[in-house]
């Protein structure tokens, strides 16, 4: 009967069922996305074999040895493998925290013959191998077609990145057994998600930055091009080089790397299976925490108001998944911030610049506020099925969705206040209508989906509420950078683009009160 | 006869809290034993520590004599546990998820195919055989890892509150089926909420309180353990778990 391969409770056959999972857990049917995946896969191959065509034999050929220029090179080997490592983790401690707290395959895994160690095991296996396609797909065709054009030595990448994913795994299993162990299974999980976002934004942020600011000294002399390399051509024998002579083929660090990798993914695996029965017993009591008697009575305050906003605020407090995707989501925005701070000196913290930044942040955090109430409404038919009118509940959740925004700002407000009042005043404005607008876009454009479907809320919600939304937002941030330049009348022109664009997208609430 | 089940002395805390006090209760093979309780009383707690999904802080589980502490595969070779909530694979077909499970508990291709069919067929899901979980209803979930729990011929059943989501169909098919395997001699653990099920189905009873064992045995046992002859189970559960005095009452 089976339709896996190996034996089955075996390494293979688990493998394959983990694998299995997987690949439907995307949206699109298998089919339709293997082919998509062969479409970009074949139009990335193409593309990078003219490109390494053209620069293959410019490219050193690795291993990069100790010359000059070695540093250099090593430096941005190491840029890429810290970008990667890094997303890497960060994959790696959500899915640990997520075999820990969302248990109920393991439920079903845990309770046959098989033995624990292996499906354990396995499962930390498929954490890494699933890892890996996004990477072979997206430095597999460069690295296959600079061992052709540069030397085949680049092929030894491959191997790296390999044992990276496994590696990464390894340390990631660590990390989150180890803050079970020192804060318990609560803060851990907040924690690590914390620590994954960070680890998943701090490199993308990094690059963004410079990046940006490189764009924004303009064209740079040649002595400056000089100047900066050599700034970053280092020793090459470095400690902190070794994973990038690993990776370009330096035999005695690809060995020794090989050791490590060996040693920390199964010194992972290995000590995570070895607490996982109990954190995860530790994860499921957690909601059972029993705090002595207890003879405080809430009071009960009535009015649909305070009731909506307050159930609306305590669900976000007690979701610190949902407060990480969110926050993540604004570090992600940051990048879209920068120009605003660049000058012909390079980047500066300009008080004026503060303004439309804080409105776009505000717009965007309000979006997500806004579909978290109200298109990701646990019950809607209880809220329905309520005796009140949809005005009132919708009005309530639109300030659920603008208060956490305005008291979130205060501070970033308050300062600029301090260093420029003026850019102060036109950001305390961009914010109020920024996430103001946001939220009613959200609100008029509702669409139901689920908490969990928080980060691909785009792909089941509708197209014109995400571009009303952005481009709303950018409108309202044009008005305020201009107004806070000093240029008022130009300000008019975004502001009124914005308007247009927001009473376009009016539409009138549903006659019955469903609330997604 | 040696007995399907044997727990003796289980504990278990979380915290501060003890979830399992000591409890010791035996099942034996051919026979339904329904464990009943208030909510918080233990009992999923219990079923998790005897499945092997909760390490138990002490006290003795013995699976058809297999010491299921000391040898947790031998143990649950023999069990199969059926979750308060049906935890499928949204992304597997029911036939898909059959045979994974089947392949989890060893069982051989072909018995494996075999039995699918059969319990496809008589849980009314034959026809969805090649449909996503994510498209069943709750009862249809529920049915299909019933399926999942039969599938490997288990010794010893563990239903966390199995009826629950059921209509009224779909509720008898189950209770039948549950009939059947308890005629063919498997021995049966049922925790449910629903007190008529357990009045009509079980043979013996078992009432948790607080991680404790308050009172145990018959229907006629339990009623005149409490005093209220006649009485349906609902009310001689009641009259047992209503106060502390009326539970320790019970229990000397």
């Amino acid at each position: 009967m089976s339709s896996l391969s190996g034996k089955p409770g075996g390494i293979l056959w688990l493998m394959g069922h983990e694998l299995r999972l997987y690949w439907r857990r995307g949206r699109m049917k298998p089919k339709s996305g293997l082919i998509l995946a062969a479409f970009m896969l074949a139009v990335w191959s193409i593309v990078s074999f003219f490109l390494f065509m053209r620069l293959g034999p410019f490219i050193p050929a690795p291993p990069f040895g100790l010359g000059p220029g070695a540093g250099l090179a090593l430096v941005g080997v190491s840029m890429v493998i810290s970008f990667i490592a890094s997303v890497m983790v960060s994959q790696s401690i959500l899915a640990a925290v997520d075999a820990i707290y969302t248990r109920n395959d393991l439920d079903l895994l845990l309770s046959s013959p098989l033995s624990p160690w292996r499906i354990l095991a396995v499962r930390s296996a498929a954490i890494a191998v699933g890892a890996l396609p996004l990477y072979a797909g997206l430095l597999g065709p460069p690295l296959i077609w600079l061992s052709v054009f540069s030397s085949p030595m680049w092929l030894f990448a491959i191997i790296f990145l390999l044992t990276l994913a496994f590696a990464a795994t390894g340390f990631a299993l660590l990390v989150v057994t180890g803050l079970f162990r020192l804060m318990g299974p609560r803060n851990t999980r907040v924690v690590a998600q914390i620590v994954a976002a960070l680890a998943g934004a701090a490199v993308f942020l990094a690059f963004q930055y410079f990046n940006i600011a490189g764009r924004g000294r303009g064209g740079m002399t040649d002595e400056q091009i000089a100047d900066l390399i050599k700034r970053f051509d280092v020793d090459p024998t470095s400690w902190f080089l070794f994973p990038a002579h690993a990776m370009t083929a330096d035999l005695p660090a690809t060995a020794l790397w090989l050791v490590l990798a060996a040693i920390l993914f199964p010194l992972g695996v290995f000590i995570f299976s070895r607490s996982f029965v109990a954190d995860a017993a530790a994860a499921a009591a957690m909601g059972r925490k029993k705090r002595g008697p207890d003879d405080r009575v809430a009071v009960v305050r009535s009015g649909v108001m305070r009731s909506v906003v307050r159930k609306e605020l305590r669900l976000l407090k007690r979701d610190p998944l949902l407060l990480s995707q969110i926050g993540l989501q604004l570090v992600y925005l940051l990048p879209l911030a920068f120009p605003l701070f660049l000058s012909r000196d390079g980047v500066q913290l300009i008080p004026a610049a503060f303004a439309p930044a804080l409105t776009l942040l505000s717009s965007a955090l309000s979006g997500s506020l806004i579909w978290i109430t109200v298109s990701a409404e646990d019950a809607p038919d209880l809220i329905a099925s309520a005796p009140v009118a949809i005005r009132s509940i919708d009005r309530a959740k639109l300030i659920a969705a603008i208060a956490p925004v305005l008291t979130v700002m205060t501070i970033p407000l308050a300062a600029l206040f301090v260093r420029d009042w003026q850019a102060g005043v036109w950001a305390a404005g961009g914010i109020v209508f920024a996430s103001t607008a946001s939220s009613l876009i959200g609100l008029w454009r509702r669409q139901p989906g689920a908490r969990k479907d928080f980060v691909r809320r785009r792909q089941g919600g509708s197209v014109l509420t995400a571009f009303g939304q952005t481009f709303v937002a950018l409108g309202i941030a044009s008005t305020v950078g201009l107004g806070a330049y000093n240029l008022p009348w130009l300000a008019l022109i975004p502001a009124i683009i914005a308007a247009a664009i927001l009473g376009a997208l009016y539409k009138p609430p549903p006659p019955v009160a469903t609330a997604a | 006869m040696s007995a399907a089940l044997r727990v003796a002395g289980l504990s278990k805390s979380y915290g501060g809290k003890q979830a399992v006090d000591r409890l010791g209760f035996e099942v034996r093979r051919g026979e339904m034993y329904a464990l009943l309780g208030p909510n918080g009383a233990g009992k999923t707690t219990t079923l998790r520590m005897i499945s092997g999904l909760l390490a138990a802080d002490a006290g003795e589980i013995r699976v058809f004599d297999v010491d299921a502490r000391a040898d947790p595969i031998a143990a649950k070779q023999l069990i199969a546990w059926l979750p308060d909530e049906p935890l499928l694979y949204d992304k597997l077909t029911a036939w898909e998820y059959l045979e994974f499970v089947a392949g989890l508990w060893g069982v051989d291709a072909k018995s494996a195919a075999a039995q699918a069919e059969d319990l496809l067929k008589l849980l009314g899901l034959w026809d969805n055989r090649n449909d996503r979980c994510e498209s069943f209803s709750r009862g249809m979930k529920q049915k299909a890892v019933l399926a999942g729990a039969l599938i490997h011929d288990p010794k010893l059943l563990m239903l966390d509150e199995p009826l629950t989501g059921l209509d009224a169909a779909a509720s008898r098919l189950v209770k039948d089926l549950i009939r059947r395997k308890v005629s063919e001699g498997c021995a049966v653990i049922l925790t449910t909420h629903i007190l008529e099920v357990a009045e009509r189905m079980a043979d013996r009873i078992g009432i948790i309180k607080d991680g404790r064992l308050l009172v145990e045995g018959s229907l006629g046992e339990l009623q005149s353990r409490a005093g209220s002859a006649g009485q349906s189970l609902e009310d001689v559960f009641l009259q047992l778990t209503a106060t502390p005095e009326a539970a320790e009452k019970a229990s000397a």
